[in-house]
């Protein structure tokens, strides 16, 4: 983990309030699929770090998927090319990289990116309509206006595959909401290899502030440094 | 830069990691070296392992954030046999921040850190605005901060070090009872009470309903606190609240004070800090000052 600057080498909108944001740092060790920068503006004054999923590194080059939510993220979405940025990452622990099983809601596909296009793996992806939905090759869709794919929530279509889900890691990520609402549709032998990502609301992104505990079986456990994966039954929701 | 003599204790240079905002002197490792400091102050700590506040813990505000973490720590035990060893290699000032509930715990607490050689002073957390007991219940009275103080002083053989909370009507009242019990040096300010209201859920955002509010937006609070703090006692203060560059922290040390604290910073811009000290020193070179004679100026300039 270090601090750096990155700078913003390209920003396009990616799928509806997504936009696709490449940064080249100065440098970066290598990230494990899962981990997350922090990242700030640093010349806009003080505001927290917010953390984003490091979607694709290559060196020190690292790509982003930010989606519209506040006040940084809105802001961060219109910064052009040559922006200074403050980069603190790799954060937080990583998925192995064995063959998995992925359920990815809206931008949580961000902490997937390392298994988009990979044949050992399978992606469930859905968005609200296809034009939230970014342009990646996935095994199957959802849209909740059927604009493209199954017609519906997500879980609704993970589960009418359930019959073809073999023993491999089952991957999600998201909002707590998500989560347990995922978490209560599965059986218990889907909960029992289940990995999640959480999100949360964090201050530091590296541990010390203790703001983004959540309550697991263990006691609270620090989204950011002790996480932000957890095993599903680990997680009390 | 000269090193600095406050509360008989040697500092390298006057910043000071602030209690919580730097774990237990293990969080900077991956952006710089603890001893590159002129101390630290460990975790608040108690006695036992304490759980903390549930989440939502913190909230950012205007130029600040809010936390209500509820002084989650590891408890005494964990600290002398999981921290300490790494703590005993270090260097700079290491400061542990004592929380109890009771004086009878305080008073066990303190005769506890007696027993750790490597720690080389106490500050006494009575301003903690996020406890249900203990912590502010102490600190915004003079009369409980003198007589907290003064059975601390009985017992402790370190420099105790009373953390001053700005929820007081008079803080410099609070600042004379401390010094009147023996109180080695003040540091201040902790965070003010403060609370934000999720206007969507209609609920407060926190679910401690308050927390203390941090970061620059208390500067101006924190910074006349010392000024006025340093005409009421004669003892050395740690000043900080809200300090993010060398032009903060020298405000808070011609205000009055002999160290100054980093707190939220350490979040925000952990591999920074170092710059900031060193840019620090050569700042208080170009003056025609010695920094001992910049402590506490602004008091002595006139106004033309």
């Amino acid at each position: 983990m270090i601090e750096t600057q990155g700078i913003i080498v390209s920003n396009k909108p990616a799928a509806g309030s997504i936009h696709r944001i490449e940064v080249e740092t100065e440098r970066m060790e290598l990230s494990k699929p899962g981990q997350f920068a922090m990242i700030g503006i640093p010349d806009e004054g003080f505001h927290l770090n917010r953390p984003f999923s490091i979607y694709k590194q290559k060196e020190n080059r690292l790509t982003f998927l930010i989606q519209k939510r506040g006040m940084i993220t809105s802001r961060l979405i219109k910064k052009s090319v040559g922006t200074k940025l403050r980069i603190i990452g790799p954060l937080g622990n990583w998925f192995s990289d064995a063959p998995a099983v992925i359920v990815a809601a809206g931008s949580s596909i961000a902490a997937f990116g390392d298994f988009i296009g990979r044949k050992d793996s399978t992606i469930f992806y859905g968005a609200a309509t296809k034009d939230d939905l970014i342009d990646i090759k996935a095994d199957f869709f959802s849209t909740m206006d059927g604009s493209r794919g199954f017609r519906g929530n997500l879980i609704e279509l993970f589960m009418t595959k359930r019959k073809q889900i073999d023993k491999r890691n089952l991957y999600i990520a998201g909002p707590a909401a998500f989560i347990k609402a995922f978490r209560n549709r599965i059986d218990d032998d889907l909960a029992n290899r289940c990995c999640a990502s959480l999100e949360a609301y964090m201050g530091c992104g590296f541990g010390v502030c203790l703001g983004c505990v959540i309550n697991t079986k263990s006691g609270y456990r620090r989204v950011c440094k002790d996480g932000t994966i957890f095993s599903l039954k680990e997680l009390l929701l | 830069m000269k090193s600095i003599k406050a509360a008989g204790l040697i500092f390298a240079n006057p910043f000071i990691a602030a209690s919580g905002t730097f774990g237990y002197a293990d969080s900077c490792l991956d952006f710089y070296h603890p001893d590159l400091l002129g101390g630290f102050v460990l975790k608040g700590i108690s006695l036992e392992p304490r759980k903390g506040n549930s989440p939502m813990r913190i909230i950012e505000t205007p130029s600040g954030m809010i936390n209500a973490i509820g002084l989650e720590n590891i408890g005494i035990e964990r600290l002398i046999k999981d921290k300490i060893p790494f703590i005993e290699t270090l260097h700079s000032v290491a400061i542990a921040n004592l929380y109890a509930e009771t004086k009878d715990d305080f008073i066990e607490l303190a005769e506890k850190i007696n027993e750790i050689k490597r720690i080389d002073a106490v500050e006494i957390n009575i301003s903690c605005p996020n406890v249900k007991s203990g912590g502010m219940q102490f600190g915004v009275s003079p009369e409980m901060t003198e007589n907290l103080t003064k059975n601390i002083k009985k017992v402790s053989s370190k420099p105790v070090i009373v953390k001053l909370s700005p929820n007081v009507t008079d803080i410099c009242e609070i600042a004379k009872a401390a010094e009147g019990a023996g109180a080695d040096a003040l540091s201040l300010i902790n965070t003010i009470s403060a609370m934000i209201i999720d206007t969507k859920k209609m609920l407060p955002a926190l679910a401690n309903v308050t927390g203390g509010l941090s970061g620059p937006a208390i500067l101006p609070i924190a910074v006349r606190m010392v000024y006025q703090v340093y005409e009421a006692v004669s003892i050395p203060i740690i000043g900080g609240g809200g300090i993010s560059s060398v032009n903060d922290a020298l405000q808070f040390v011609m205000a009055g004070a002999s160290l100054v604290s980093i707190g939220t910073y350490n979040f925000i811009s952990p591999a920074s800090i170092p710059v900031i000290i060193k840019q620090f020193n050569n700042e208080v070179k170009k003056t025609d000052y010695s920094y001992s004679d910049l402590i506490g100026i602004a008091h002595r300039q006139h106004f033309t």
